[in-house]
């Protein structure tokens, strides 16, 4: 398969980066091919213009905006999406947001019908959803709360790919507080549960 | 009642500024004491620093430009977010404004060596959201409606242990005819006025 690889960490040095580092090994030891937007790395910016909010409906895949059109060209060719972030108030970073609220537009990841509202997929051909992520809180905590960030991905944006979609998480909670090993442990469960997809 | 408005919509002329001036025109007449922040005109960046990323779990302060942020949080007794939903949730600036602003010993503390969190913001004691939803009250069900499960939840935790929630939101935006958006908006001044 085709792997986009969504990568959003503030900091270069971070768990986070080991944890992007094994899924892309991972990825390519399953034979997969990679591309990578790293998120903070291009310096995104994540906050859809007044002008893109007044195009919404009409822009499709010709952006003027260079780093969108490039960003929407990759996610034509997915056939598995992989988004790998730290977990902020239980949902993805405002820069991952961000980016679904910018490329995921009418005519590039759904169809919209204007006369009945009724949305229709067009990520058709992405055949596996991947949520890589780490949560400060312990797994109680998240029962209480809620995991917004998964419903984000494998609920809402689901509704969006095509019918035989997989959908793949792999978290490790309680990162404040864990040993070591069970952090090693989470680096190779990333690359192999990676390479299997 | 103190009452801080958060709004972020792009664009001045949207359902979501209109629904904004709604609320300060029904807050004027009720005579509630508000504040505003404006998270697009003071082109607010979202996106969490390193320098803030290493600190999360510090007792460090939060970057200067957020003390009014900080301030204002700790001033309210209600808090009232009035954003458009895109993708089931928040815009990424209001998703950043939590992200940078709810920091540690502002939005919660964390005790050394308990590992629990504790509401910092127990001073808010009304959580509500004005929202504007394109997709049908179905389709968003499907959905998860993701943003408002953080707000109900995550960081309703963090609030008065009593605080109560309002949700007002209209649904099929994108289909909806002009006398049910004018009734929708008549509605939520209403609701702010009572």
């Amino acid at each position: 398969m085709r792997a986009l690889v969504v990568f959003a960490h503030p900091d270069p040095n971070s768990f986070g980066a080991s944890v992007l580092h094994s899924a892309l090994a991972g990825l390519k030891a399953g034979g997969h091919a990679v591309d990578l937007i790293d998120l903070y790395d291009e310096d995104y910016d994540p906050n859809l213009s007044g002008s893109e909010h007044r195009n919404y409906m009409v822009v499709g895949a010709d952006h003027p905006d260079s780093t969108v059109k490039r960003h929407i060209q990759l996610l034509d060719q997915a056939e598995a999406l992989v988004f790998i972030y730290p977990t902020f108030w239980m949902g993805m970073p405002a820069i991952m947001k961000g980016w679904l609220d910018r490329t995921f537009l009418p005519g590039v990841a759904f169809e919209l019908n204007p006369s009945t509202g009724k949305v229709r997929p067009a990520l058709d051909h992405v055949q596996a959803l991947v949520g890589i992520t780490t949560y400060g809180s312990s797994r109680t905590y998240l029962r209480l709360v809620g995991d917004s960030g998964r419903r984000t991905l494998h609920r809402t944006v689901r509704l969006i790919c095509g019918k035989r979609c997989k959908r793949v998480w792999i978290s490790l909670d309680g990162l404040d507080t864990r040993p070591v090993e069970d952090r090693e442990a989470f680096l190779v469960e990333v690359r192999q549960r990676t390479a299997g997809l | 009642m103190r009452t801080l408005i958060v709004v972020n919509h792009p664009s001045p002329d949207s359902l979501t500024r209109a629904a904004h001036q709604r609320v300060l025109d029904g807050l004027k007449r009720a005579g509630d004491d508000v504040r505003v922040l404006d998270l697009d005109a003071e082109q607010f960046d979202p996106r969490v620093t390193e320098a803030e990323k290493l600190q999360h779990t510090e007792h460090a302060s939060s970057t200067p430009d957020l003390a009014h942020h900080v301030e204002a949080l700790q001033w309210a007794q209600r808090l009232v977010l009035v954003y458009p939903t895109w993708f089931g949730g928040f815009p990424a600036r209001l998703k950043g404004w939590f992200d940078r602003a709810w920091v540690m010993d502002v939005a919660f503390h964390l005790p050394e060596g308990t590992g629990r969190v504790r509401a910092g913001l127990k001073n808010i004691k009304r959580l509500e959201i004005v929202t504007t939803h394109g997709n049908s009250r179905l389709a968003n069900f499907a959905q998860g409606n993701p943003g408002k499960l953080t707000v109900w939840r995550s960081l309703r935790v963090l609030c008065h242990p009593l605080c109560r929630r309002r949700y007002t939101p209209i649904y099929g935006l994108d289909t909806a005819e002009p006398d049910r958006i004018t009734a929708w908006l008549d509605h939520v001044e209403e609701l702010y006025a009572g």
